[in-house]
């Protein structure tokens, strides 16, 4: 009799046990605005190509994160770095990993998928670090720490020009939509597959951030990856990927600010062409919104 | 927690204070110290490290008396090997502290604890000390035998996440309930004919308040509790064993699966068979999507906060130059096989000669999962809320993962003589496996002696090489142990990368040591270099920085 007791408990214990929530389709919100988004037809002209298109442009993607105390110095060797290389850096803020989750402290999200699938492809153990346009900094890892950002630059071979890109931005106030233009020119052979990638970052954005053991509660974020229009890894150009040399390819891509809280002013647009077998960035561009 | 843990403190004083004043329990427990002093050596990648004497050291208290144990264990990392610091295994404290009361018929813990359901694809809270892994569990567990040949298990509690004990900030728990019944134990008869016969299943819940992903996927489409179901059988006939366990996990979106909603499965089946002098064994895994863990944001790159267990069913080798190329084992994306021969020339015949020889064979490979994204992921462009992918359950992936073809040879020639002989093939996806490289090829051969030279004293001498045109490329490795039964030991050992394409990489990663044994006390000390690298076990790996420098470990039991 007492065994049975104690089975009975046991399987009204283990009711306490049994909790799933199967969550159903659709997973993600459907937001009417949304319809707005996509691709769209390229209906501007754009300007010849000058010098001034004619030059490699390297990206530096710096993992980050706001309880990362020590990525405020990561941030400062940025803008060291601008200050040598002016705009031959776009840069582009991935907030992502541990150290850029959440919580009471530090309540804002700035994680995006984008940004935790380039996190998790890239292997990044610890942060600050940064990619220099995907190219590998060592046989052990892809970023580099912030002593090593200017060699890891350096590594970039800009001796080589092989693509250009054009970007045109229009922001309609009223729809609250950025719309971006694209024309990437091919000025090289490239006989591995590419692929053309736009995102948006922000600046500007005051939110609390650990530095040196101290938060920070009005912090100044910029460059932050807020989100990709065309996929993480964007979308090739041509059916089979690969582009002729001489080729100019035109993209067009809507995204709406409805439902979200970014500030069109301070947002650019940045595009990039990768090279989809060394992972490698050829060239990059950025434009602002307005 | 902290009333938990003053609460236990408290009893413990009391039950050793009256166990003493009865002269009754029992106490044992171990200490350990494991120390080095760090040498900065640039060309190997050894870091100036900020205190350069470090150490990771520990206790473990154990009270018993009856039924009644209590127990303890306090760390001190707050200065801890660079390979500890790097994976954030930093701090101090009671770490470990549980009252336990057992009887036939039940069994309860309360404080922290571990245990495994099954194989572990659904739970397996352990340690590996080495390995810098402590996943247990801070609530209560209970185990019950009802009848003989049914034991059902129950945990409830919160993981431990290293040093983080800050319980009240945490918004996750585990919840678990696993039932076994053997057949053979309640129907005497099939042991007699030399059946064996259990079934089993478990269930394993966790909570994680529900938060917002990337502006992506709104709160309310995130799961806050996850379920994963598991159902074993072992089966027995005379030498010949099966056991199989398959596991389903619900939808789970995860930083290490993307934010995808797929289920995930795992099936594992091993199968022995063995009769004096040759046994054979047969393993296949499939893991697809079932990284479980308390936290939905932690990286893949951590074992930190694993709930379950997904075992390498790979030969798990203990040689050196091999240690660089461990399989490490894939929880959402792996499919492969293990098979083994173990085989005795019988003593006394031609080739067994009076000892006989024994021959091992061992074949294994792993590719990841076929993987067909679904439309709706092509359509936005990443994976994340999302199902993913499809996948045929058997079908295997483009990407071999490893694979190795391994024979070795064992032969005691006298009394004094022992050999044996070894060699390798193992294709190795560095890429995947470990971040960087391709897919490297590698041949490694081993060797090993060992010579008794009377009844106290023995010699032992290894030499591996192992080649290959990727990675660092070719390596070799001697090394002579020298012991003096049952209290001395002496070592002396190299690894030289002869073969790297750098000039200025071909490095002696030397080691010389020493080991005193006195009763239940070990004192050893060596010096050297240790190359970087990673290490593994049973599938679980971590990285391994490169160091130098002399280093003194003393472990003792009571």
């Amino acid at each position: 009799m007492k065994k049975i007791q104690i089975i009975s408990f046991i399987f009204i214990l283990g009711t306490f046990f049994f909790a799933c929530d199967e969550i159903e389709k659709p997973y993600l919100p459907i937001v009417g605005d949304n319809e707005e988004e996509g691709e769209v037809t390229v209906t501007v002209t754009f300007p010849e190509l000058t010098p001034a298109n004619l030059y490699r442009k390297v990206l530096v993607e710096e993992y980050t994160g706001h309880k990362c105390t020590n990525c405020p110095t990561g941030h400062a060797k940025l803008d060291e770095m601008f200050g040598l290389y002016g705009d031959t850096i776009v840069a582009i803020g991935v907030h992502a990993g541990p150290l850029a989750s959440t919580d009471e402290e530090y309540p804002y999200n700035f994680v995006t998928p984008q940004g935790t699938q380039l996190f998790n492809d890239f292997n990044i153990p610890q942060i600050p670090l940064a990619i220099m346009s995907r190219v590998r900094y060592n046989a052990n890892s892809w970023g580099s720490p912030i002593n090593k950002w200017i060699d890891h630059f350096n590594m970039v071979d800009r001796s080589k020009n092989s693509a250009a890109i054009q970007l045109i931005n229009e922001y309609n106030p009223t729809a609250q939509t950025i719309t971006t233009y694209a024309k990437v020119t091919i000025l090289e052979e490239i006989v591995n597959k590419v692929q053309f990638c736009v995102v948006v970052t922000e600046n500007g954005i005051v939110k609390p951030q650990l530095n040196a053991g101290v938060i920070v509660p009005d912090y100044t974020h910029n460059h932050v990856l807020r989100g990709s229009l065309n996929g993480n890894y964007g979308v090739p150009l041509t059916s089979n990927g690969l582009v002729a040399n001489g080729g100019t390819y035109l993209k067009g891509y809507r995204v709406s600010l409805r439902n979200r809280d970014w500030v069109a002013s301070n947002c650019s647009i940045v595009a990039y062409l990768i090279d989809m077998e060394t992972k490698e960035i050829i060239q990059v561009e950025e434009t602002k919104v307005n | 927690m902290k009333q938990i843990k003053l609460v236990i403190t408290l009893l413990f004083l009391f039950a050793v204070g009256m166990g003493y004043a009865q002269n009754s329990g029992h106490i044992s427990g171990d200490v350990c110290f494991n120390g080095m002093f760090y040498i900065p050596d640039s060309l190997i990648g050894a870091e100036k490290v900020e205190s350069k004497v470090r150490a990771n050291s520990w206790l473990n208290l154990n009270y018993n008396n009856g039924g009644f144990t209590l127990g303890a264990r306090y760390e001190f990392y707050l200065f801890p090997l660079i390979d500890f610091e790097k994976i954030g295994y930093k701090g101090q404290g009671i770490t470990h502290y549980f009252a336990d009361y057992k009887t036939d018929l039940l069994q309860v813990t309360v404080g922290t604890f571990y245990e495994q359901f099954g194989s572990g694809l659904s739970f397996r809270a352990y340690e590996d000390r080495q390995l810098g892994i402590d996943n247990s569990l801070l609530g209560a567990r209970f185990r019950v035998n009802p009848y003989k040949g049914v034991a059902v298990k129950g945990v409830w509690g919160i993981e431990r996440n290293n040093f983080d004990f800050d319980y009240t900030k945490r918004s996750d728990m585990i919840r678990g309930i696993d039932g076994e019944v053997s057949l053979d134990q309640i129907f005497e008869k099939m042991q007699e004919k030399g059946f064996s016969l259990a079934f089993g299943g478990s269930f394993v819940s966790k909570f994680e308040k529900s938060t917002e992903y990337q502006g992506l996927i709104p709160p309310e489409k995130i799961p806050q509790n996850v379920g994963l179901y598991a159902y074993r059988i072992n089966f027995g006939f005379k030498g010949f064993r099966l056991e199989a366990e398959m596991a389903s996990k619900i939808n789970d979106p995860n930083l290490t699966n993307d934010f995808i909603y797929k289920k995930g499965e795992a099936l594992l089946v091993t199968t022995t068979y063995s009769q004096k002098g040759f046994g054979v064994s047969a393993s296949f895994i499939r893991a697809d999507n079932m990284d479980f863990r308390s936290q939905r944001n932690i990286s893949a790159t951590t074992p930190l906060l694993g709930i379950n267990y997904i075992p390498a069913i790979n030969r798990q080798y203990s040689y050196q130059l091999l240690g660089n190329y461990s399989y490490a084992s894939q929880p959402n994306n792996q499919i492969g096989f293990q098979g083994q021969v173990n085989y005795q020339i019988p003593k006394k015949s031609k080739l067994g000669g009076k000892y006989g020889t024994d021959l091992t064979f061992n074949y294994s490979r792993f590719h990841t999962i076929e993987q067909i994204p679904v439309e709706e992921a092509l359509s936005l462009g990443t994976p994340s809320g999302t199902d993913g992918y499809t996948s045929s359950f058997f079908k295997f992936g483009k990407d071999l993962l490893y694979q190795d073809i391994g024979f070795d040879v064992t032969k005691k020639i006298n009394a004094d003589w022992k050999l044996m002989l070894g060699y390798n093939y193992i294709d190795y996806n560095l890429l995947i496996l470990q971040g960087h490289g391709e897919l490297a090829h590698i041949h490694h051969i081993t060797s090993e002696v060992t010579y008794r030279i009377n009844r106290k004293h023995a010699l032992r001498g290894e030499l591996h090489a192992l080649f290959t045109k990727q990675d660092m490329g070719d390596w070799i490795y001697g090394m002579l142990e020298y012991s003096i039964s049952p209290n001395w030991f002496f070592s002396v050992g190299d690894q030289y990368n002869y073969g790297n394409q750098a000039e200025a990489m071909r490095i002696h990663y030397y080691n010389f040591s020493v080991a005193y044994v006195v009763g239940a006390t070990r004192i050893a000390a060596n010096f050297g270099k240790t190359k970087e690298g990673i290490l593994c076990i049973g599938g679980v790996c971590r990285a391994v920085p490169a160091s130098y420098g002399f280093g003194l470990n003393i472990t003792t039991k009571f």
